[in-house]
């Protein structure tokens, strides 16, 4: 470890003990799971106080070095790659649940705070979150949140950002400042209706600044869960007809369900441990497995919600619609949060596991599933996708995912060709990629309203002028 | 093996950082994370190692085996991997740890006890005559043929004075099953456990072989051990070399005992205790129950668990040597003093452990928390001697 005079500054800020520059050190923070190049830091720094975030903002800025939050490492979509180098700040010691308020219904947690914790210590006064679907329970809540993850009570909330009620955020120059209810009230209850400056924090991929502390909704926690299933008896070549997908529409009309998710037929097997490649689709299987879950605080309530949702299906079907129910009681039994997703990045033997996810219209989703298909197909990997319905809405999460073979190149070529395919189909869809990998972000900017990246440009550069903060996200 | 035939595993990580967390009580898990806290102490910043040093983007040297080093070999981020690398972890571990051994890159602190175990046969520097010293005036006595069983202690309980009053504790009790059984004193040889967890395969093997030599030699066929690490290496990697025995953890065999009504308690231990799983009983050997069923039956003993309990335990931090190198200190965020901390936090008054090296680092946490008025760290095999009133 050369200790050179950067080193010994950041040290200064969080003690010497908490940082590093050996290589071994930098390569652990140079990747993440999906296809995105790695690239090295040249330190990390171990931060434990927003003093100390603060001071390694005042001197990156003053040395001209780039500052890459990170906080629970399942970092997707290469967003915490330090593609100019520049210091880490590991922010995962930083895990205190800093208040739980059952008066107002929120609570406030540092950025080393993951989903699994959250829910544990919410599961003891008979609370919950919306709780990131994908990432494992060491998995941090706050970058989920920030970043427009989405949760397992999508269907009945929305997606998680719009759970924030506030947060404390350390601007590019050091200072510190409260966004949302908590800049006013001593209550972090709603970031309205003051004007909502959080939207300088969030989908940032933190290139703004740093969030220090994040307000976000509680709900009471139903005791009761169940669960319908339903297949969708298609076609590979029309998984989704337009008749499918307006009834999904119904389903998610009916504001009965705290989740209405759907998987492709190989991402069900993959689920099941199946390893690749899989056998051909046996004749009598669904194309489409969807899943209505719902929660109540009584027996009668969640009996009668499942009878209703099952009456909508039955409904379908007695239309004409391609359905038959399906069993769902093992999902019934999984909790949240769930190893369950991750075991697909073992399907190809590869652990690693790239995506483009995005908020599309569902009505939208008949073209854009086919099309999907065509380009799994193309690559010849086993069609995975995913589909959720956000609140009440028409609109919902459409997921490629793509298991790969970390240790083979021509898989990475192919999921790296797959990933930009992906993002033109979502933009033909009329979506909008969230967690987006700077090529991604390009291509929407590239079909989007030039004064919005113009606008983009100038918050950056106002906020930022250094160009400290995680530089070359956001296609910028 | 060497790291060499990991080639195409290394890369199975999901890099999740699931490792990182216990189950669902979403505690830490990895003990030289809490320490540590950089990314390359845990199993998924390992794997980013081992492929590094694999494809050459990473050097052999010194400063890798520092980081790699510190580590328990506590098995906590096997447990909590959600993927198929999960079988191949403490693997790759070894063959690290076998490959700094061969390129002379060990720190200094590991080089120092594997030289202690080839010179004295053991890491306490004491005479290999020593070994069953702390048996003098007692009735246990050495292994005759045709003795029932094997009392293996160790080298901590042969040379450690804590360890000693456990040894003590084990045989008293033991005696009083009128059990047909004997010590090997001098002719004990260290069980190279930790040997083997630091990679000094050739040592280790030597260990096991002569271990394995003497037992035939004596016609021994069942072994009851003091220590987990004994248990772990007899069982799993003795068979190895041929070395095929009956053996149990004393815990093990003292339950079957009680489930028998060969052992019956007289007396009353008024205390609530808590429980802490020895991760090569536990975790390496999937036995959890046989001490929580002993503490049951003894009267009085009010059993509550802690937070992280069972294949989420964790680890007292003496585990992969450290309990002789002391490369994670006893800084406040050392493992056995958040685990003193949490097992204090149940309001026990007794932390029962059954493993002389969790007995030690525990104990020694205790003072330096200054929690020594407020909880005591007991063998198992003492709070027995209570209940069986053997106590002097």
């Amino acid at each position: 470890m050369s200790e050179d005079r950067v080193y010994k500054l950041i040290a200064e800020i969080v003690g010497p003990e908490n940082v590093s520059n050996e290589p071994y050190s930098l390569e652990c923070y140079a990747r993440d799971s999906t296809t995105n190049k790695a690239s090295l830091p040249n330190y990390i720094a171990m931060a434990t106080t927003v003093e100390q975030i603060q001071g390694l903002v005042r001197l990156a800025n003053k040395e001209r070095i780039p500052l890459i939050p990170v906080a629970g490492m399942s970092n997707t979509g290469g967003l915490t790659i330090p593609v100019e180098g520049g210091i880490i700040i590991d922010l995962h010691k930083m895990d205190k649940i800093i208040e739980i308020n059952t008066d107002i219904d929120y609570a406030i947690v540092e950025p080393g705070v993951t989903i699994g914790q959250i829910d544990a210590e919410l599961k003891k006064i008979g609370y919950w979150v919306s709780l990131p679907v994908g990432p494992p329970g060491s998995a941090g809540l706050l970058p989920g949140y920030i970043l427009h993850g989405y949760g397992h009570l999508g269907g009945k909330y929305g997606i998680n950002s719009e759970q924030i009620t506030g947060a404390e955020f350390v601007l590019p120059d050091g200072e510190l400042v409260r966004l949302g209810g908590g800049a006013v009230s001593p209550y972090w209850f709603h970031r309205t209706p003051i004007p909502d400056l959080l939207g300088l924090a969030l989908g940032w991929q933190g290139s703004t600044g740093i969030v220090t502390k994040l307000g976000i909704n509680i709900y009471k926690r139903p005791k009761f869960k169940d669960a319908v299933g339903w297949g969708i008896f298609t076609s590979h070549e029309e998984p989704l007809p337009e008749s499918c997908a307006r009834f999904l529409l119904t389903i998610g009309r009916s504001e009965l369900a705290y989740d209405i998710s759907g998987h492709s037929w190989g991402a069900v097997q993959i689920g099941k441990g199946l390893k690749y490649p899989l056998e051909p689709k046996p004749e009598g299987d669904p194309e489409l497995y969807f899943a209505a879950t719902t929660y109540a605080f009584t027996e009668e309530e969640i009996s009668l919600k499942k009878k209703l949702i099952e009456r909508l299906i039955k409904e379908g079907i007695d239309s004409g619609l391609p359905f038959d129910f399906t069993d769902v009681t093992g999902r019934i039994k999984v909790e949240m949060p769930t190893k369950y997703a991750l075991k697909y990045s073992d399907h190809r033997g590869g652990g690693g596991l790239d995506y483009i996810g995005s908020i599309t219209p569902v009505i939208n989703w008949t073209k854009g599933i086919k099309r999907l298909n065509e380009i799994f197909d193309k690559f010849d990997f086993t069609p995975y996708i995913r589909l959720s319905i956000y609140r009440g809405t028409l609109q919902g999460m459409m997921r490629a995912l793509m298991p790969y073979n970390r240790d083979d190149e021509k898989d990475v070529d192919a999921v790296q060709k797959m990933a930009r395919e992906v993002v033109q189909v979502v933009l033909d869809c009329g979506g909008l990629i969230y967690k987006a990998p700077s090529f991604a972000c390009k291509a929407m900017w590239e079909r989007g309203d030039p004064t919005f990246l113009k606008l983009m440009k100038l918050v950056k550069q106002t906020l930022d002028p250094n160009s400290i903060m995680n530089p070359g996200r956001l296609g910028m | 093996m060497s790291l060499e035939d990991y080639k195409e595993i290394v890369h199975l990580c999901r890099l999740c950082g699931n490792c990182r967390q216990a189950g669902s009580t979403y505690l830490p898990c990895c003990p030289a994370g809490e320490r540590f806290s950089f990314d390359e102490y845990y199993s998924r910043g390992k794997s980013i190692i081992a492929k590094g040093l694999l494809n050459g983007n990473l050097s052999w040297s010194q400063s890798i085996a520092n980081s790699v080093y510190r580590c328990t070999l506590c098995a906590a981020c096997v447990e909590q991997c959600p993927v198929s690398y999960k079988d191949s972890i403490l693997e790759i571990y070894h063959a690290l740890r076998e490959e700094f051994v061969e390129r002379s890159l060990v720190p200094k602190e590991i080089r120092n006890f594997l030289e202690d175990i080839q010179k004295f046969g053991n890491p306490f520097r004491e005479g290999k005559t020593k070994r069953g010293d702390w048996a003098a005036g007692t009735k246990i006595r050495h292994y005759q043929k045709g003795d029932a069983f094997l009392y293996y202690v160790g080298c901590i309980g042969s040379y450690d004075e804590r360890g000693m009053e456990i040894a003590q504790s084990l045989g008293n009790v033991l005696l009083s099953l009128g059990l047909s059984f004997g010590i090997l004193g001098s002719e004990e040889g260290c069980d190279g456990n930790e040997v083997n967890g630091l990679g000094e395969k050739g040592l280790f093997e030597l260990l096991a072989k002569d271990n394995i030599d003497t037992f035939k030699r004596l016609d021994i066929k069942k072994i009851i051990t003091l220590s987990p690490h004994a248990y772990n290496a007899i069982k799993n990697d003795y068979p190895q070399y041929d070395g095929n025995f009956e053996v149990m953890h004393y815990t093990q065999f003292l339950r079957d005992m009680i489930k028998d009504k060969k052992i019956v308690f007289p007396k009353d231990v008024d205390s609530r205790v808590t429980y802490h799983d020895p991760c090569f009983l536990g975790r390496y050997n999937n036995e959890y129950d046989a001490p929580r069923e002993i503490l049951r039956e003894i009267p009085g003993v009010e059993l509550i668990e802690m937070e992280r309990n069972r294949e989420n335990s964790f680890c007292c931090g003496g585990g992969g040597g450290n309990f002789y190198t002391d490369l994670f200190g006893s800084e406040e965020n050392s493992p056995a003093r958040i685990r003193i901390r949490e097992a204090h936090a149940t309001g026990a008054k007794i932390l029962a452990v059954a493993c002389p090296t969790c007995m030690t680092m525990l104990e020694d946490a205790l003072k330096v928390e200054d929690l020594e008025q407020e909880i005591s760290v007991l063998d198992i095999s003492e709070v027995i001697e209570r209940a069986l009133g053997l106590e002097n």
